[in-house]
């Protein structure tokens, strides 16, 4: 074995190199990390902000346990936002800072889903509705088709879902306050 | 129930299905098939709510199977461009 100052020396970067790149995990850059964090945060609260937890919840949705449990696994959840999450979080060790991520996400998520749903209900149960319950079936259809891949056109620069909602809205306060 | 405790449950269960995809180990499932799979399960989420006679439980097992068939059911191989005819 020679021992040359030239080749201990490129020996010992070589190690310390091979050392860091097995020791340290995958490094992100922060700002994409945030990114993907940002984008998981967005899906999962879409529901909540675009009126489809309204709706439903004016639907009297929320008064099962099984349709609670199908909302929240297929509208508030989902493989959009299962897909978000892994894109954000899986492969890797999670970080201290990442559990305070996804305990954030799980704080908000309840806050925005129960606010939709009170909203909703409070509706449902102060209104005989008659436009909404079946705007939500058309939303989700939408929305559905959009997930799945299959290309909706906007409405207005708006998302044909969130048209979708907002019209159902306007109508059925239209209905409901006409003399 | 309460809507608020179904707005719980439903929030609860939507958090635990982000930790379990977190949480999983190995490969993950085809992006195409999970969009396909989960634009299914909302589609039927909606015939449900406009009145057709599905049962409520339909989604969720469209979910859960369609989930199951993309981790088993093999990618197609494409075949490479340029390979030699036998």
């Amino acid at each position: 074995m020679s021992d040359s100052p030239e080749r201990t020396s490129y020996a010992t970067d070589r190690t310390q190199e091979s050392d860091e790149d097995i020791l340290c995990p995958v490094r992100l850059p922060a700002a994409a990390k945030r990114m993907r964090a940002s984008g998981l945060f967005l899906l999962t609260l879409l529901s909540a902000v675009d009126g489809t937890l309204l709706m439903l919840g004016a639907s009297g949705r929320f008064t099962t346990l099984g349709g609670a449990v199908v909302v929240g696994l297929t509208v508030i959840g989902g493989a959009g936002t299962w897909v978000a999450a892994r894109d954000a979080f899986g492969g890797r060790r999670l970080a201290p800072r990442d559990h305070a991520t996804l305990v954030a996400l799980g704080c908000v998520t309840l806050a925005a889903t129960t606010a939709a749903v009170w909203l909703g209900s409070t509706l449902g149960q102060a209104l005989t509705l008659h436009v909404m319950p079946k705007a939500a079936g058309l939303v989700m259809i939408l929305v559905g088709a959009e997930v799945a891949g299959i290309r909706i056109p906007r409405v207005a620069r708006a998302p044909a879902p969130v048209a979708l909602a907002a019209a159902a809205l306007f109508l059925e306060a239209y209905l409901q306050w006409i003399p | 129930m309460d809507p608020l405790v179904g707005a719980v449950v439903a929030a609860g269960a939507a958090w635990l299905s982000i930790l379990a995809a977190v949480r999983l180990p190995g490969a993950w499932l085809p992006v195409e098939r999970l969009r396909a799979v989960g634009g299914a399960s909302l589609g039927l989420l909606g015939l449900v709510l406009l009145g057709v006679p599905i049962p409520a439980y339909v989604p969720i097992a469209v979910l859960a199977a369609g989930m199951a068939l993309a981790a088993l059911v093999p990618r197609p191989r494409r075949p490479t461009a340029g390979a030699p005819d036998a």
